[in-house]
């Protein structure tokens, strides 16, 4: 990005253009429609996801009531149905499946994760950090399905010697926790895969937080001679600490509410203790298995079992969001916005630097346009401290052979990190390519998926229609509700009084909650409040699903460029007279434009791959569908089929081939979206 | 000049190309608005979901004749939608239990089940272990004992009695079975359960039977349980047969030892599953007007395969009542199709075995008279 770019002269041209309007009768009524219809999407937005929070926390009732809340926590067995004697729901053995694989994950992803954002901080030469740390980001969007198929068919073979050979160890030693047999789905399987899925988030958030340490932080310690690990360790580690955590505590949350690789990869036997070498359950995984069979006081359990993962992840997302709060300087702002989405953050911290720096919502924590070439700059400084002490004739001290030794291998450490990180997910990348390519043809795109898993060729038609169709009805909902809440929280609230600010403050409390809500929870309440109430499952159902997971993407994004439309240009407008549409429809709307679309296209990318939620809304369909109120095709969904079907190599062709054309769509999304963000600040405003 | 010039062109161009972009967004918005408002037309496709034991034929007749969508889920999958009225037709190889039976009049008005029978198929028991090619030889009751962990070695006795030719290995048995709800796993407790009352008593013939947990592994749908036996040393499961074919597992699975009578004598024989052994499995009396829910397993005349099983499509007996008054036709028309001689000779192809002509005739008016 070069700097400098001409900024157009926007004063003018907001003359022109409010000029032409009057404050008549026609202008008020506008301002007056305008302030209801936000305050109605907000509202209503609200108010149908209240309605589906009532209709599954009404389906828990019989739970409470015949088993009761303690029981059920604590209860350690889970016998659907008991031909002998009474059926037993206890939460406890996916509590702690969830748990445990979390914790796995969070213990292998954490470290991989800070050493590869230091590494591409401050290691790297600097032309290799941005395209690197861009990779990570994006590989942050591969659909958690794909992990999943390439879970099974790659690391599980790769990965059972080691686990044999952990286990002979556990054997030898009588350690249980580690103790054989080995089995082909497990605790430890399923949490490696999940490490190297929630690795980029953490590494991405990670770096954010590292790139706001000040650089007269950083300067200092190299001016007392400190090497660049050293630098590393006493300048940058305690002042990232609480952002560490804080992007450790945001992967956890998405781990806890991450099903379909989990699913394909743990094995499915619910139990507490045990080897983690051994099958197990977790409650998104449990709820993805038997949601679709149950009924009755079982349909209860498992919807109860949805509810407590909400809570788990809301819980686990407050505390994330108040550590980040927490920390020194920047560091709040930084995550926050990483917290929205990564591509997002670029614009914003561009759009700070060169918005009004009288802007009073930005706060005097923002970071500095900073050069980020710190060792550069405090090599220079170095420089002029040895100067300064050869003619005060001191010598500078060398750095010990031992300092320096220590210091490499930290680096060395550091490098590797980065190298642990990338590997599994440049294997990921090969994979889709090496298998997905030779199934893409022209037919590829036109032809049914074939039944009979010997018989190759066969395509994808109905399940990339469908997948079209959902992220069509999943925008025509999700944007102009999210864009219009995000409109009403940021600009008509305020101007409503204390109500206004207070339902404002509910509504921007409840859209920070849905940003957390696991996926799967999402396909229970679609499921109960809409596809059972209709009797059918549908493409509607599925793209409501979808919507629902964007909506809280797009207001926050929207949210979040609406601060930044500079005041000067509001001001400009309301100077000559705009009425309060006016200011809205023709200065704040056009300015925000870019970022709004990042915001949306963003969302979209991220809902396009999921699959908890179509199983239980739009349920798939054979052909090639686009009735709205029949069930639909899509492709996560094919995928996922073909990963618990028999994997034939004619049958696994066409869902790497599914996996590409996937993975291909989101990244193009992110793509665009990161496009977007690049070109706009030239020629906004 | 010239610098400024270019930056100048540099800014157009961006600015073309950020309005491309935006525009191509919008675009792609209205289509979605737009496919919104496309308006929901009957297709005559009759929506179904469940067992996923007939899943390979269903999907390939569906395919065939374009009149239905199969979505495998489980028996128990399909017993629920049917049960919510959110599908057409249901599927399941076991009948709806008594509780599923009450949430069904409650929750459709008081519409009640019509089994129609659409194939038999065999329930394959594989096995992968180490040193051993080619199939065992076990008897139901062994069978039934390693699943009610009576048996937890390959080399008890009670397995190498009968494999004298094979080399057992001193490993813990792996048991791979279903993870979600299942006709199969119904028909198969229930087979074993008539083999080994042990087996009955602390197990128990269920679409989820209370398996022993130890050395227990679970995977989705039969395909899973294929995939669980592939990717498990030492184990054993139980598959239908067109998966089992398809994971490649149709060459280690065991033939089943049942006791019958040939020219008049008890005698142990062991059958290894197959179209023709099913079909031998099927030859049961029906009655006119019977409920269809007939069981198969145990079979016992000879060369009867004894792991063999039914499966059936869930109709309501009266659709308009059961809320689902326009999908009554579509579902009748498939049913046709699939009792008709063209859907049950291609049968063969996927190891299953076509019904036998009573069963099918009774299905056939069934069909005409049950269904409302």
């Amino acid at each position: 990005m070069t700097s400098g770019h001409p900024e157009p002269p926007a004063a003018p041209r907001l003359a022109q253009r409010a000029g032409r309007l009057g404050r008549g009768i026609g202008s008020r009524a506008a301002d007056v429609l305008y302030e209801i219809l936000a305050a109605a999407a907000c509202l209503a937005g609200l108010l149908g996801i209240g309605y589906l929070v009532w209709k599954t926390a009404a389906e828990t009732g019989a739970v409470w009531r015949e088993i009761g809340v303690w029981s059920f926590l604590t209860g350690q067995q889970w016998i659907p149905f008991d031909p002998a004697g009474e059926p037993a729901f206890g939460a406890l053995p996916f509590i702690y499946g969830t748990v445990l694989t979390s914790a796995i994950a969070l213990v292998l992803a954490v470290p991989l994760a800070v050493g590869a954002a230091l590494a591409t901080t401050v290691l790297l030469p600097r032309p290799l950090r941005e395209p690197i740390s861009q990779v990570v980001d994006l590989l942050a969007a591969v659909p958690s399905v794909v992990y999943g198929l390439w879970g099974i068919t790659v690391m599980v073979p790769a990965l059972t010697p080691m686990l044999e050979w952990i286990a002979r160890q556990g054997d030898r030693l009588g350690i249980g926790f580690i103790s054989g047999p080995v089995t082909s789905g497990s605790y430890l399987i399923g949490g490696i895969v999940l490490a190297i899925m929630i690795l980029p988030i953490i590494a991405a958030v990670t770096r954010e937080v590292f790139l706001t340490v000040p650089d007269e932080q950083k300067e200092a310690a190299y001016a007392v001679g400190a090497t660049r690990w050293e630098m590393i360790r006493y300048s940058m580690l305690p002042w990232a600490r609480s952002g560490i955590v804080g992007a450790s505590a945001l992967g956890l949350g998405r781990a806890v509410g991450e099903t379909i690789a989990l699913f394909l990869l743990l094995g499915n036997v619910p139990g507490v203790g045990g080897s983690i070498i051994g099958p197990g359950s977790t409650l998104a995984s449990i709820i993805a298995l038997e949601y679709n069979e149950a009924i009755d006081l079982h349909l209860a359990a498992l919807t109860a079992l949805a509810l407590v993962l909400f809570v788990l992840a809301f819980v686990v997302n407050a505390i994330a969001r108040m550590l980040v709060r927490r920390g020194p300087g920047g560091h709040g702002e930084a995550i926050r916005r990483a917290l929205l989405d990564r591509g997002l953050a670029g614009l914003t911290r561009r759009r700070r630097a060169a918005a009004n720096p009288a802007a009073p919502d930005s706060p005097a924590a923002d970071p500095p346009p900073a050069p980020r070439d710190l060792p550069a700059a405090a090599r220079a400084r170095m420089a002029l401290v040895r100067d300064h002490q050869a003619d005060s004739a001191t010598p500078v001290p060398r750095v010990s052979l031992v300092r320096r030794i220590g210091s490499r291998s930290w680096e060395a450490i550091l490098l590797l990190a980065l190298a642990a990180a990338l590997v599994p997910l440049g294997m990921i990348l090969f994979e889709i390519l090496k298998e997905g390519l030779p199934a893409i043809s022209p037919s590829f795109f036109t032809e049914l998926p074939s039944p009979d898993p010997f018989v190759a060729g066969g395509g994808i038609e109905n399940a990339l229609i469908g997948t079209l169709i959902l992220m069509g009805i999943a925008t025509a909902l999700a944007a102009p509700m999210g864009i219009m809440t995000a409109l009403f929280i940021n600009d008509v609230a305020p101007r409503l009084g204390r109500v206004g600010r207070a339902v404002g403050g509910a509504a921007g409390f409840l859209v920070d909650v849905l940003l957390g809500v696991p996926s799967i929870v999402v396909g229970v309440t679609v499921n109960l409040g809409l596809v059972v109430v209709m009797g059918r499952f549908s493409a509607l159902a599925g793209g409501v699903a979808l919507a629902i997971i964007m909506f809280p993407i797009v207001v926050r994004t929207t949210d979040e460029i609406l601060r930044l439309v500079p005041t000067s240009l509001k001001e400009g407008a309301e100077a000559i007279g705009a009425g309060h549409w006016r200011l809205t429809w023709s200065v704040v709307l056009p300015a925000a434009l870019p970022g709004i679309t990042t915001g949306v296209l963003l969302a979209l990318a991220r809902a396009s791959g999921e699959t908890a939620p179509l199983l239980f809304t739009s349920l798939g369909n054979q052909f090639t569908s686009t009735a709205l109120l029949e069930p639909i095709a899509a492709l996560p969904q094919l995928i996922f089929e073909r990963s618990i079907d028999v994997q034939t190599p004619e049958s696994l062709e066409l869902a790497w081939g599914a996996a590409l054309v996937l993975v291909a769509i989101i990244l193009l999304l992110n793509v665009t979206a990161r496009l977007i963000t690049r070109l706009a600040p030239r020629i906004s405003q | 000049m010239a610098r400024a010039l270019s930056r100048h062109f540099n800014v157009e161009i961006t600015r073309c190309l950020l309005k491309g972009m935006m525009r191509g967004v919008l675009v792609a918005t209205a289509i979605g608005g737009l496919s919104l408002t496309y308006a929901a037309s009957a297709l005559g496709v009759a929506t179904g979901s469940g067992a996923s034991f007939p899943n390979r034929a269903y999907q390939q007749w569906c395919q065939d004749s374009g009149l239905c969508s199969y979505t495998s889920k489980g028996s128990s999958g399909g017993i629920r939608d049917f049960i919510a009225g959110t599908t057409d037709f249901g599927a399941s190889d076991a009948p709806l239990t008594s509780s599923q039976l009450a949430q069904l009049r409650a929750n459709r008005n008081g519409a009640n089940v019509v089994y129609i029978p659409t194939l038999i198929g065999a329930i394959t028991v594989p096995t992968n272990i180490d040193g051993v090619n080619g199939r065992l030889r076990l008897r139901g009751k062994t069978i039934a004992q390693i699943f009610s962990d009576q048996i937890v070695n390959w080399n008890d006795p009670r397995i190498r009695r009968d494999n004298r030719g094979k080399r057992l290995p001193n490993e813990t048995i792996t048991k791979c079975v279903r993870a979600d709800g299942s006709g199969t796993s119904f028909a198969f407790s229930k087979a074993l359960s008539k083999f080994d009352r042990n087996f009955a008593r602390t197990v128990g013939a269920s679409q989820t039977p209370k398996w022993p947990t130890a050395n227990l592994q679970k995977g989705p749908k039969n395909p899973g349980v294929a995939a669980c036996v592939n990717a498990n040393s030492n184990s054993i499961g139980y598959v239908d047969i067109a998966d089992s074919r398809a994971a490649g597992l149709l060459g280690k699975s065991a033939a089943v030892g049942k006791n019958t009578r040939i020219k008049g004598k008890r005698k142990l024989q062991f059958t290894t599953p197959s179209t023709r052994s099913t079909s031998k499995a099927g030859n049961v009396r029906i009655r006119r007007g019977q409920s269809l829910n007939v069981d198969l397993t145990g079979a016992a005349s000879p060369g009867a395969y004894p792991l063999s099983t039914t499966t059936w499509i869930l109709a309501y007996n009266n659709y308009a009542r059961a809320g689902k008054g326009g999908s009554r036709a579509d579902v009748i028309k498939m049913l046709n199709y699939f009792l008709g001689n063209r859907a049950q000779r291609a049968l063969a192809k996927q190891q299953f075995a076509p019904l036998p002509e009573n069963l099918r005739a009774e299905a056939r008016r069934q069909v005409r008279t049950k269904i409302r």
